[in-house]
């Protein structure tokens, strides 16, 4: 918990206005909701969303998870409005290209606070499915389905934020202090895994940015320039992404048990992946779904599909726990000595390789795959 | 930022990209990472050769005993909980999806009160709202008002699988899928050995379907015994199974041709589908099932088993001054009447038992006299009232011999009135009288369990 801080007051006084909006009636008479009841909806699940990741204190009398009904229509808005932020996106760097300076300030600080409604959201519609699992809601699939609707758009809204133009022109709002200011704001358990636009993306991608301009006058042919860069080179900005202690963290102990275990859980919950610099290799650590203190942590290195053999004899070290490549391009690590390395699961799990270590890039969800057939 | 999207969308582009190329091509790397993509579907979909390599694979990543890879193993099992059905679905593009299974399956839930899955592929979802239509069309008041939805089998954890968009055909799971709903309407549960694959058509019956020989083949993997196909196609199964083998002696029967109703192509596979409900599930759900079982075999085996013991056990005035007669003899009439020699012969348990019959019951008591011990029947031939009491009377004294009156117990709930009335005149005076009412359901003409009412009295 943050504690008490003056913008919580603020905070609370925005779920306050949401709770009471008039709008918001149609729910209790049960009847189809128009666009004001919609948009109300939507504004009540962002102001409760912005205390639960802020760490707001709420009042007994302003506290709860949204009705079913309401986070369902909730979720549809928030589907919408995310899908106009898209589109809009796509055509942030024309537009930004034509803006002074201050108009260019505001238009990145509202793509991020954009990104952080949609978030606050997220966090509530999320908390009512939660709730309605457990109970067991025949209301369920509705809610189902407009979650998957406003996932799909907060998706799409990603991708397009972070292709290369869009990327370098939103790296800009790091000469604001908005982004520290949001992770400043956000409760404890928040910043375990932080969304990526906190993460240090952004700032990674302005330091790519920076070296360019270096070396070069701030004017418009110099962003017309790094333009062009970028395009050319969209794998390096990649690199600022970097993996959380926490996707390691959060594995279960194993457990002996008396009683027969049946669970369905398939064996390997994730891939994390880096690439090297030059974009030769890549490394796969498979992360089981439930570990014991013995269990290893093995990181497959790939030339395509195929064992990079040639690294045999490397150093390779996760979170500063060491350990060699053999000869199939395995470097395996043991889950325990991993763990150990961090208390924080926000920290950063770095894979350094070399007698020099150089740091490999993480990958996201977003690089282009190779079939496993491919490149026998 | 936490996701709502759960794993990757799987559409055919999705599967041929993952499930693409030939097993014998696929290195344990690649079955490794073709194992991680396909989740929870991997032990359902994929072949047992690429489960295994995934396997060997993660092996020689982790070590032997390294992580529990269990969940790795081709599915051999398919729920049976209220509710569940499964589909059998054949790989028409071998080529293109080498890597998934010949024939595959899909573990789903009917849920009352609920839609369809968002999940699910929608063309499923319409052949689901097919079958409830045509079931409703039967007149079946069961169905009418109800809403039922169709989901993954949630136990499986396939809910998590976006199959929404795939552009599959599933019209020969309409056997599956309309047994599944009415034992779940029945709140029975299937018996997960009994498979069927039929598609029915409105003016047609149930029609054809394709794959058999890879269905049946999957079938007894999962440890089929029975396999339900259209009645034109049980040749053409029962060659499969022989060209494979014989597939474990798996059964092949018919879904009936011809008829104008779905539950009556069904009638038998529902029979075999369902698992009785057991001794001690609730008298509702026990006495419902025993009011659809199609045959009479069946239905007394079911009675005796799990209901009579429960009835006979009553405590009624009736049943406790049953059980102070030591050593009863029964007298009972044969009728049409359902199932009533069996109760009057089950309550009362004698030493010894006497079937009367005429000529029309003659087989019938025939039929009842080898199936119950110390039973003996005999025909009577008189119609008037005068000569039956006199006829009656004969029968019983050389039915009784030495043994007293009042051991005697006369059963006057079955045969008609003249017989009855007759029979009553002629047993002898000390005799217990027996005499079981019970409500019947209308459609079936069968007594209805557990609302038996047993009267007892002395003849004075």
């Amino acid at each position: 918990m943050n504690g008490y801080k003056p913008m919580d007051e603020i905070w609370l006084e925005e779920l306050r206005e949401a709770l009471a909006d008039p709008a918001l009636e149609a729910f209790d008479r049960a009847e189809p909701c128009g666009e004001e009841a919609r948009r109300a909806a939507y504004n009540l699940a962002a102001a409760l969303g912005r205390c639960r990741v802020f760490g707001v204190v709420i009042p007994p009398e302003m506290e709860g998870t949204l009705p079913l009904p309401m986070a369902t229509v909730a979720a549809e808005e928030a589907a919408t409005v995310v899908t106009e932020w898209a589109e809009e996106a796509q055509a942030l760097p024309t537009k930004w290209d034509s803006a002074s300076p201050e108009e260019a300030d505001a238009m990145v600080a509202e793509v991020v606070e954009s990104l952080m409604d949609s978030y606050f959201v997220m966090e509530v519609i999320w908390e009512c499915y939660e709730r309605a699992l457990q109970e067991n809601d025949p209301q369920m699939p509705q809610l189902e389905q407009a979650l998957d609707k406003f996932g799909g758009a907060v998706e799409t809204f990603d991708k397009i934020l972070q292709q290369p133009e869009q990327l370098a022109i939103l790296a800009t709002v790091c000469s604001l202090p908005l982004l520290e200011n949001f992770r400043k704001c956000l409760a404890d358990e928040y910043r375990a895994i932080l969304p990526w636009w906190l993460d240090g993306t952004l700032e990674a991608a302005a330091e790519q940015v920076a070296r360019v301009v270096e070396a070069t006058l701030p004017s418009a042919e110099t962003w017309r320039r790094v333009r062009e860069w970028v395009r050319r080179e969209p794998r390096e900005l990649a690199t600022p992404r970097r993996h959380r202690a926490a996707a390691v963290l959060s594995v279960p102990w194993a457990y002996p048990v008396a009683a027969e275990a049946t669970s369905v859980t398939p064996p390997i919950r994730e891939f994390l992946e880096w690439m090297s610099p030059d974009g030769r290799w890549r490394a796969r650590l498979s992360i089981p779904s439930m570990a014991k203190e013995e269990t290893p942590l093995p990181v497959e290195f790939l030339a395509g599909e195929q064992p990079a053999v040639e690294l045999q004899g490397t150093r390779v070290r996760l979170a500063g726990v060491e350990a060699q490549i053999d000869a199939e391009g395995v470097a395996r690590f043991v889950w325990s000595a991993i763990r150990q390395a961090f208390s924080d699961p926000d920290a950063e799990l770095i894979l350094e390789v070399g007698e020099e270590p150089i740091e490999w890039v993480a990958l996201g969800p977003d690089v282009p795959e190779q079939h496993p057939n491919e490149g026998k | 930022m936490k996701e709502a999207t759960v794993n990757e969308k799987v559409t055919d582009t999705w599967l041929t990209k993952v499930c693409g190329g030939s097993v014998r091509e696929l290195s344990p790397r690649g079955a490794y990472k073709v194992a991680c993509r396909m989740g929870r579907l991997g032990p359902w979909w994929l072949r047992k050769e690429v489960l295994e390599a995934a396997r060997e694979h993660a092996r020689r990543l982790f070590g032997p005993q390294g992580i529990d890879l269990s969940n790795w193993e081709p599915a051999g099992r398919v729920p049976a909980e209220c509710g569940s059905c499964w589909i059998v679905l054949v790989n028409k593009d071998l080529e293109h999806l080498g890597l998934l299974r010949p024939a595959f399956v899909l573990p789903l839930r009917w849920q009352s009160g609920r839609t369809h899955h968002p999940h699910l592929p929608a063309s499923l979802c319409k052949v689901a709202d097919r079958v409830l239509e045509a079931l409703r069309q039967d007149q079946d008041d069961e169905l009418t008002t109800e809403q039922w939805g169709l989901a993954p089998a949630p136990e499986e954890l396939l809910a998590k699988h976006d199959l929404s968009e795939l552009g599959w055909s599933f019209e020969s799971a309409w056997a599956s899928l309309a047994g599944g709903v009415l034992l779940a309407r029945w709140q029975g549960k299937p018996d997960a050995t009994v498979w069927a694959s039929g598609e029915w058509k409105e003016d047609a019956g149930m029609i054809e379907v394709n794959g058999l020989p890879a269905k049946v083949q999957v079938a007894a993997e999962f440890g089929a015994k029975v396999f339900f196909v259209p009645e034109e196609q049980r040749e053409e199964a029962c060659a499969a199974c022989k060209e494979q083998g014989g597939l474990g002696g798996l059964e092949i029967e018919p879904l009936a041709a011809g008829k104008p109703k779905l539950r009556d192509a069904l009638r038998d596979y529902l029979a075999r589908i369902e698992v009785p409900p057991a001794r001690d599930a609730p008298r509702e759900i026990r006495q419902q099932y025993f009011l659809r079982i199609p045959t009479d075999d069946l239905v007394r085996e079911y009675y005796k088993k799990n209901i009579l013991p429960e009835v006979r056990e009553g405590d009624s005035a009736a049943i406790r001054d049953l059980r102070s007669v030591e050593g009863p003899h029964l007298v009972t009439l044969v009728s049409k009447g359902f199932f009533l020699v069996d109760l009057a012969y089950g309550v009362v348990r004698p030493s010894q038992c006497l079937l009367l019959y005429n000529s029309e019951m003659a087989e019938e008591a025939k039929a009842n006299a080898n199936q119950l011990t110390h039973c003996t029947a005999r025909e009577f031939f008189q119609q008037e009232h005068t000569d039956l009491v006199e006829e009656f009377s004969q029968l019983i004294q050389d039915f009784l011999g030495d043994t007293p009156p009042e051991k005697l117990v006369v059963d006057m709930t079955s045969g008609q009135r003249i017989m009855n009335l007759s029979l009553y005149d002629a047993v002898p005076r000390g005799c217990q009288i027996l005499c079981c009412q019970t409500e019947f359901a209308p459609k079936t003409r069968r007594p209805k369990p557990f609302t038996e009412t047993f009267h007892l009295w002395k003849k004075s």
